[in-house]
C-alpha cells in the first residue's frame, strides 16, 4: 500500500527529477501522476484518487497559487495536503502560500533529503509515528 | 546597479550549477575549442529585468545528465530533456535572483524560453542597462547577460 502523489511542474526534467527523488525517498508510493500546470493538475485530481500534491508556483496557464486556491475552494479536494516546491522565496509570496494552506515548502534548488524530510513529516502527522528517511 | 546585480546573477548561477549539477567553476579544460552549438535561455523578471544564459551545447548535455542523475553509461539524453533542463536551470536562477533582490511580490517570473543568441541585438537597445560576463563550468564558458530597463 502506498500513496497516490501528483507532481505539478511545467518542467518535464524537474518532474522527472521529482519522480526519482520520491521513489528513492523510501516513502510508500502507489502511483505518481504528473501535470504540467494547475489546469492539468485539477483534471488529474478529478480523474484519480490523489492523496498528496507537490506543486511548483511559477507555471503557465494556471500557476501554483491559483491551483491551490481552486483546490481549497472544492470540498472534494480541500483536504489534500499540498507541498510547494519552487524557486520563490520572497516573504510576501511565502505568506500567501501559507495562507492558502500549503503544508510544507521546499525551495529550489533542493537536496533530495528535503523532499524526503517533508514527506516523512507528512506521515508522522498522519500516523503519529516518526518515519526516518532512507537517505 | 548593474555591476552589483551582475555579481549577484553570476554568483547565483555558479551556486545553482554546483548544487544541482555538481559542476564546479573550473576554467581549465575545453574552452579553447569554440562552441559548435549554443543554447540560450531567457528569463524575464517582471518587465524591468531580463536574464540571458548562453551555454555551450556540450556543457548543456553534461548539465542535463547531472541534473537528471544519469550515469555516464546512460546515453539516453534526448534534446527535449536538454532543453527542459536548461530552462529549469534558468528558472532557478531567475527565481533566486528575484529573491536576492527582494523584488516586489507583484513582479512575476516569466516561464523560461529558449531564444536565439541575443548578444548582437541587445547592444543596439536603448533605455536599457546591459551588463555581460562569462563564467566557466567544466572548462566550458557560460555567457551571461543582464538587461535592466532604465525607465
Amino acid at each position: 500500500m502506498g500513496y497516490n502523489i501528483l507532481v505539478v511542474d511545467d518542467s518535464a526534467s524537474m518532474r522527472k527529477v521529482m519522480r526519482k527523488v520520491i521513489q528513492m525517498s523510501g516513502f510508500p508510493v502507489n502511483t505518481i501522476y504528473e501535470a504540467e500546470n494547475g489546469v492539468n493538475g485539477l483534471e488529474i485530481c478529478r480523474q484519480q484518487e490523489v492523496e498528496i500534491i507537490l506543486t511548483d508556483l511559477n507555471m503557465p496557464e494556471m500557476d501554483g497559487i491559483s491551483f491551490m486556491e481552486a483546490l481549497r475552494a472544492d470540498e472534494e479536494f480541500s483536504h489534500i495536503p499540498v507541498l510547494v516546491v519552487s524557486t520563490e522565496g520572497r516573504p510576501a509570496v511565502m505568506e500567501k502560500v501559507e495562507e492558502i494552506g500549503a503544508v510544507e515548502y521546499v525551495k529550489k534548488p533542493f537536496q533530495p533529503e528535503s523532499i524526503s524530510r517533508v514527506l516523512s513529516k507528512l506521515l508522522e502527522d498522519e500516523n503519529g509515528t516518526p518515519e526516518s528517511p532512507d537517505f | 546597479m548593474a555591476p552589483r546585480n551582475l555579481r549577484t546573477f553570476k554568483a547565483l548561477t555558479s551556486d545553482i550549477l554546483e548544487e544541482v549539477c555538481f559542476l564546479l567553476p573550473a576554467r581549465v579544460g575545453l574552452e579553447e575549442e569554440p562552441a559548435a552549438q549554443t543554447i540560450t535561455v531567457h528569463i524575464a523578471c517582471g518587465n524591468t529585468t531580463d536574464l540571458y544564459l548562453e551555454f555551450d551545447a556540450r556543457l548543456a548535455k553534461v548539465i542535463t545528465g547531472n541534473f537528471l542523475g544519469k550515469s555516464d553509461e546512460e546515453t539516453s539524453i534526448d534534446s527535449t530533456m536538454v532543453t527542459s533542463s536548461i530552462m529549469e536551470i534558468g528558472n532557478m536562477v531567475g527565481g533566486n535572483y528575484m529573491n536576492a533582490l527582494d523584488m516586489p511580490p507583484d513582479t512575476h517570473l516569466s516561464p523560461p524560453e529558449i531564444v536565439e543568441s541575443p548578444w548582437s541585438d541587445a547592444r543596439e537597445r536603448v533605455h536599457y542597462s546591459i551588463a555581460t560576463d562569462t563564467i566557466f563550468a567544466e572548462g566550458y564558458p557560460i555567457h551571461l547577460m543582464l538587461v535592466e530597463h532604465l525607465l
